[in-house]
């Protein structure tokens, strides 16, 4: 059943969003039932958008109209669907309907009072805005829905505003954002000047050449990546991410920075082209970086929201790694290998999105219900949490690509596009990039994986590691039901990658210069892309060796654990028979030495049970292992960019040989903050003190500038005329 | 003597009183100038009226004496009574130099009015050579003194300045326009003296240049 069709979807939605949020606000005091109304309305919206991005997909034809018009002037504010903006709003559509239900329970939480009907608007205004700048036909609408994005999110980002560390990241927020936004609309003006219209269709159709063309590109990249959160240009991301409620920062890390992304595909890749190899080189170059850095620092995080974040920044960079080498391959002309970088690139945007989204969430959960974000602190939650737990599992399994999930297709499409263009060209510089970029996404990946057995291995397994890890309860249905629906798409996305490949083939033929090959897409299940014996992977066939393997795994464990259990009776038995017979016995130095040892002194007949591995003695949760202890080797193996610092204190009474109390701290050097944006920062302040002297608060002052400026104006009128 | 003559006399006056108020000091005798300059702004209305036979301007005329020459010097007058301040301190330029630049700033304007096609018949000319060197005289007279009474006069003064443009150049605007202008110059003085009360009140002088130190 579709009501409207195609071309009135998205104002409809928009307009269902505004409605919802001025309803929202007339109905503030009645709490409870405004929240209901903003989060489930965001839903329908959200399911209208998400019609016409499919019926765009379906059907291949771009959908065009207008949102507003402007009578006296005849000023238009359009929008365009075509096959890209229709899967980035599918995108969005496929994680903003799960989060907003899951928003109704989170949001409904007491601590957050009068400010869910905030966040409810907010929440409405936020992803209205990310529809606008994927829809937006020309620079105005795109540029209106920018701002109005930036200043949802930096409103969202402060939520928590009594807490100077929000207030500080929605501030630092904002500056890089409108930093960004200056790039872009120095580069949108040149360029409208340029071409001598605002509509994208023609605004980008090659209208600038030579090193103006070099320089826009430099422009929009900085502006773009700014909001994707690229290396170097990604501080605020790891702020903002954890200082925002949960949903949002699910809904954040999952479409918001992906805008960027978007806006790298559309002005970059395909609106100036690709003139010369460097520009690829360049977007493969911030990929490598930006997916490698931010993995190692994700490893060294013990903020989970905080994790997460910066995991983000390192799936940012594998999706710039396809983009990048598929720019590469469309600049040296072969656009069947350029096709399978996009690919990957646009899977992984969706993939990303239903992952971390569902990591989110499940952090969600976790923060909720231990009031704490600091992994130190949970510790056994899978016994407390176990849906939690088994969607958080499944979710951290797909981020680290493990087959058969969806993370594993997206980034075995980005090796093949990595490693199949390698083959395609004879430059040096591409033989030399391809498979530095592929090794890099490799060391990502499995860096990746250690990440997130450490985050859901610390968080879930063991034992608690405080009283509220201990307490914590499970989520309402209402907050499980979409992480339910996020794990099945995770499972869904991995298991059938062919029918993704296939919606992207048509996303693909849209896009200018580009040509998939016929046999891209083979069957429902399989991925080819390159030389056939090489790299057809069919994972489901994977999925089910690997879990048959699993299980196999499984099984055998179990009977050796029987078998083991089994003798360790035996020996318990004539244990009991040795010390009954002789009182005193021969002290081995096999494990459990010592409690052979206290069995003896005790002199009991009863059998003395204790956890395996605990050398007889009480497992605590003092004896666990660490997030920190279990990341230390990898901060000692990449010490050269980490850079750590260490502080051991030891407080003693009577002798520094006797101490009461060690204290260990250790942080690693924060490069980019302290080497690049604390002299940057420096400089803009001096300039800033150096202006002072012209605002100095004199109404003289101010009064004799006026009249200069009136004299120098009169003069120039006068020398003109 | 033809009108466009009285017309030139009546603009040169109230150029003369922009410049004696640049020379004064009393505050009383500046308020009559400016007094006299509106009533010369009044007169030369009323001669537009005449040689342009648009009798809707004599409306103007009058409205122009009643508001600005008797009205509003009577009330600056009265505020200046109630706080007891009765001259200038010394401004930021002496007088000597003041008058210099002023010099120079009529020579900008005269120079400049030149520019404008409409400026191209004798009168008009003149009309907003006088005008402009008013207006400039008038900015500058606020950046330089420190009385925020003085500030309100120069403010009104340059006020005259467009408005004799206005009436010189078109032959009269329309008389809705006129009414509207006079009554935002009647509430502005009102709003500004009562402020000049508070500020005297405040700071217990009337000197603007102490309000930088309301910055934080």
């Amino acid at each position: 059943m579709m009501p409207l069709g195609p071309a009135g979807g998205l104002p409809a939605a928009l307009a269902l969003r505004i409605g919802i949020s001025a309803v929202t606000l007339l109905a503030v005091r009645r709490t409870n039932a405004a929240r209901q109304l903003a989060f489930l309305g965001s839903t329908i919206a959200s399911i209208v958008t998400g019609m016409t991005a499919a019926a765009v997909l379906q059907a291949g034809s771009p959908v065009h109209g207008v949102l507003l018009v402007h009578e006296a002037s005849q000023f238009a504010l359009t929008y365009t669907v075509d096959g890209l903006a229709a899967w980035f709003l599918a995108v969005l559509s496929l994680l903003a309907v799960p989060i907003a239900i899951f928003s109704v329970g989170y949001v409904g939480q007491p601590h957050f009072n009068r400010r869910s009907v905030f966040l409810g608007v907010a929440f409405n205004a936020l992803l209205g805005a990310v529809e606008i700048v994927f829809v937006a036909g020309d620079v105005i609408t795109f540029l209106f829905g920018w701002e109005l994005m930036t200043l949802a999110m930096a409103a969202l980002v402060a939520t928590e505003h009594e807490e100077p560390a929000s207030r500080r990241a929605a501030y630092l927020y904002l500056v890089m954002s409108h930093v960004g936004t200056g790039c872009l609309i120095a580069g949108f003006m040149t360029l409208s000047v340029a071409s001598a219209s605002l509509s994208f269709s023609t605004l980008l159709s090659g209208v600038a050449v030579g090193p103006v063309r070099d320089g826009l590109f430099a422009l929009f990249v900085l502006g773009f990546g700014v909001k994707a959160g690229v290396i170097p240009l990604h501080v605020w991301l790891p702020d903002a991410h954890p200082a925002a409620p949960t949903s949002i920062s699910a809904l954040m890390s999952g479409v918001v920075i992906k805008t960027g992304i978007y806006g790298i595909v559309r002005v970059c890749a395909f609106g100036l082209g690709v003139p010369r190899l460097s520009w690829g080189v360049i977007v493969l170059a911030l990929g490598g970086l930006s997916a490698l850095l931010g993995v190692l620092y994700a490893l060294m995080q013990h903020d989970l929201k905080r994790l997460l974040a910066y995991s983000s920044i390192e799936n940012i960079g594998i999706i710039l790694l396809g983009l990048g080498a598929g720019m590469m391959a469309l600049a040296y002309g072969r656009s069947d290998v350029a096709s399978i970088g996009i690919a990957a690139s646009l899977y992984h945007v969706l993939n990303h999105a239903v992952f971390k989204g569902l990591l989110f969430l499940g952090a969600g959960d976790v923060v909720t219900a231990t009031g704490t974000r600091q992994i130190e602190r949970f510790g056994g939650l899978l016994r407390r949490m176990p849906w939690t737990g088994l969607f958080f599992l499944i979710a951290a399994m797909a981020i680290s690509g493990l087959p058969p999930l969806n993370g594993f297709a997206s980034e075995w499409l980005t090796f093949q596009a990595l490693l199949y263009g390698f083959r395609s060209s004879t430059q040096p510089l591409v033989h030399f990039l391809f498979p530095v970029g592929g090794a890099l996404l490799a060391l990502t990946t499995a860096l990746a994986a250690a990440c997130f057995v450490k985050a859901f291995g610390i968080s879930f397994l063991a034992l608690p590691r405080s009283r509220e890890a201990a307490e914590a309860h499970e989520a309402p249905l209402v907050m499980l039901a979409p992480q339910a629906f996020l794990a099945a798409l995770c499972v869904g996305l991995g298991l059938f990658p062919g029918l993704v490949l296939r919606v992207l083939e048509g996303v693909m033929t849209s896009l200018p210069g580009l040509q998939p090959r016929a046999d891209m897409v083979s069957g429902g299940l399989g991925m080819i892309s390159g030389f056939r014996a090489f790299d057809h992977v069919a994972p489901v066939v994977l999925g089910t060796a690997l879990l048959g393997g699993a299980a196999v795994a499984g099984v055998l464990a179990a009977i050796g654990a029987r078998g083991f259990q089994r003798a360790a009776e035996r020996a318990e038995r004539a244990e009991q028979n040795i010390s009954a017979d002789q009182g005193e016995g021969v002290r081995g130095f096999q494990p459990g030495g010592e409690a052979l040892a206290r069995l003896k002194a005790s002199r009991s007949r009863r059998p003395r049970r204790v956890p395996t591995w605990g050398c007889g003695g009480e497992l605590s949760a003092r004896t666990e292992y660490t997030a920190t202890a279990f990341s230390k080797p990898l901060m000692m193996i990449f010490r050269a960019v980490y850079r750590p610092t260490r502080q051991v204190e030891a407080l003693a009474e009577v002798s520094p040989y006797f101490p009461q109390e060690v204290r260990y701290h250790s942080e690693i050097e924060p490069t980019f903050e302290r080497y690049v944006y604390g002299p940057l920062v420096r400089r803009v302040l001096r300039m800033a003190d150096g202006m002072r002297v012209l605002q100095a608060g004199s109404l003289h002052a101010y009064l004799a500038y006026v009249m200069i400026l009136v004299v120098t104006m009169v003069l120039l009128v006068w020398w003109r005329g | 003597m033809t009108t466009s003559d009285v017309l030139i006399l009546c603009a040169a006056g109230m150029l003369v009183s922009a410049y004696l108020m640049v020379g004064q000091n009393a505050l009383f005798t500046t308020i009559r100038l400016y007094g006299l300059q509106a009533l010369l702004l009044g007169i030369g209305s009323a001669v537009i009226a005449v040689s342009a036979a648009r009798y809707e301007l004599f409306v103007t005329a009058a409205v122009t004496v009643a508001l600005k020459a008797v009205l509003i010097p009577w009330f600056l007058m009265r505020v200046i009574d109630r706080i007891g301040i009765h001259r200038e301190i010394e401004p930021f330029l002496n007088v000597p130099a003041s008058l210099l630049v002023c010099l120079g700033l009529t020579v900008v304007g005269y120079r400049v009015s030149t520019g404008f096609a409409e400026s191209s018949q004798g009168v008009s000319h003149h009309l907003v050579g006088v005008a402009l060197s008013m207006l400039l005289i008038g900015l500058f007279l606020m950046v330089t003194r420190k009385r925020a009474i003085t500030q309100i006069l120069a403010l009104l003064t340059v006020e005259n300045a467009v408005f004799l443009v206005a009436v010189g150049v078109t032959s009269g605007m329309p008389l809705v326009v006129e009414l509207g202008i006079a009554f935002d110059v009647i509430l502005a003085v009102l709003m500004l003296g009562i402020l000049v009360r508070r500020i005297v009140d405040r700071f217990e002088s009337m000197d603007i240049s102490r309000l930088s130190k309301l910055k934080g």
